[in-house]
């Protein structure tokens, strides 16, 4: 047995066999920790590209296109949404309070031709009755 | 314990402060309602005057004593009406927001008004308690008026004035807000391709156009009460009568010719929704 085992230990290749093999070896791709990285960047790219496509195609089928369009419609788009561009013109005036100067005025007119009554100033003018009538006529409004 | 106390105030005051802003234009209206129902109050009690100076029922002492009468209650009526009409003004200024530190002092120097003007219906609350004839308050009538003419009338002016430019401060805002959402809101239709930018392009310059007039107009206004107000300071009277002589365009025909040019605007901003809504359907 022992003798049969240090037989094996002297068996090699011949030498044309060993040439072949170290060429094959040495011309087979050299595979490094990076190129594998990009395969699996570049795999989950498409598979990323794959399912966006699927995402793109169910969301055209159940009606996308059409929400797209309703978003870019005049009543969801708050800057031209009717409703309140008609608000905010109709505050204008509201929010300036015109009509309240318009009241003090006509007030001053009014207090005016009062103070004269009470005076007794109005009396010698020649338009007292004109001046009372309308005095009474705002009272009548 | 301090510090409830001081969440309790703080909660306190901002549930005040949403109350009021919910609330403002509402007791806006009833302060209106409030000095027309006053001044209406104060034009029946001057009509008595002449319903009594008619009648001839009634002997010389009996017309004389009821004259007397409604004379001082006119004249007490419109002692209120004034009051109310102060307490209205001076709300009016107090409500005003957000004022720069030099425009602050100027409402400090309108609000001083309001303590003047107490002073003197005190001197002439006092003069009619104390008047037991028609002359001395028809006396107190003539000069009541001339001190509303001379006094109160300008003052009133110069305040109403003063609330209705910083008033229109917050409009133009609020229109510029709306015009600069609007033109957005074309960007992203014309980028969509939904519209053409030809399409509005003219009605938004000329909106443009108005806003910038309103704004020139805004702040003409503004310079005008400046000017009265600082008017006021001087001391100089010589400086006083040549400021008083230039002719100022008055601050209030101002703001109404600039809040006339912001309906404007709102008016072509109605315009481009239509056409907006016209391309799209």
């Amino acid at each position: 047995m022992e003798q049969l085992l240090t037989k094996l230990k002297t068996i090699e290749p011949n030498k044309e066999y060993q040439e072949r093999s170290r060429s094959l070896i040495l011309s087979s791709p050299q595979t490094t920790l990076y190129p594998r990285l990009a395969g699996h960047f570049l795999h989950a790219l498409q598979f990323s590209a794959a399912f966006g496509m699927a995402a793109v195609i169910i969301f055209l089928l159940s009606g996308g296109a059409e929400s797209v369009n309703r978003a870019l419609s005049p009543a969801l788009l708050s800057g031209l949404d009717q409703n309140s561009i008609d608000q905010e013109a109709q505050k204008l005036e509201f929010q300036l309070q015109f009509s309240q100067a318009e009241y003090y005025a006509n007030s001053a007119e009014k207090i005016e031709v009062a103070l004269k009554e009470t005076s007794d100033e109005l009396k010698n003018a020649g338009n007292r009755h004109e001046q009372l009538n309308e005095l009474l006529q705002d009272l009548t409004l | 314990m301090a510090l409830l106390f001081r969440n309790y105030m703080i909660r306190f005051g901002i549930s005040s402060a949403i109350i009021a802003a919910i609330f403002s234009p509402l007791t806006t209206a009833f302060a209106k309602e409030n000095l027309s129902t006053n001044l209406k109050e104060v034009l029946e009690k001057v009509t008595e005057i002449s319903t009594i100076t008619g009648d001839d029922s009634l002997t010389k002492s009996e017309k004389d004593q009821k004259e007397l009468e409604a004379r001082k209650d006119a004249l007490v009526k419109i002692f209120e009406l004034t009051l109310l009409e102060d307490q209205d003004l001076k709300n009016r200024l107090t409500n005003l927001e957000n004022l720069k530190p030099e425009h602050e002092e100027m409402r400090k120097l309108l609000l001083n008004v309001f303590t003047e003007n107490e002073n003197a219906y005190r001197i002439m609350h006092k003069r009619l308690d104390e008047s037991t004839q028609s002359d001395e308050v028809k006396q107190l009538a003539t000069d009541f008026k001339n001190w509303r003419n001379a006094v109160y009338n300008p003052k009133v002016e110069q305040i109403l004035s003063f609330v209705l430019v910083f008033q229109q401060e917050k409009t133009l805002s609020i229109a510029r807000d709306r015009f600069q959402k609007i033109q957005s809101d074309l960007d992203k239709l014309a980028v969509a391709k939904r519209i053409k930018k030809e399409d509005v392009s003219d009605l938004l310059q000329k909106s443009l156009l108005h806003l910038s007039l309103a704004e020139e107009l805004h702040a003409r206004a503004q310079r005008t009460v400046i000017a009265s107000l600082k008017q006021e300071s001087i001391a100089d009277e010589k400086t006083k009568e040549i400021l008083a002589e230039e002719k100022q365009p008055a601050a209030k025909e101002l703001v109404s010719k600039s809040i006339d040019q912001v309906k404007l605007a709102y008016k072509n901003f109605i315009s481009i929704g239509k056409i907006v809504r016209e391309k799209i359907k």
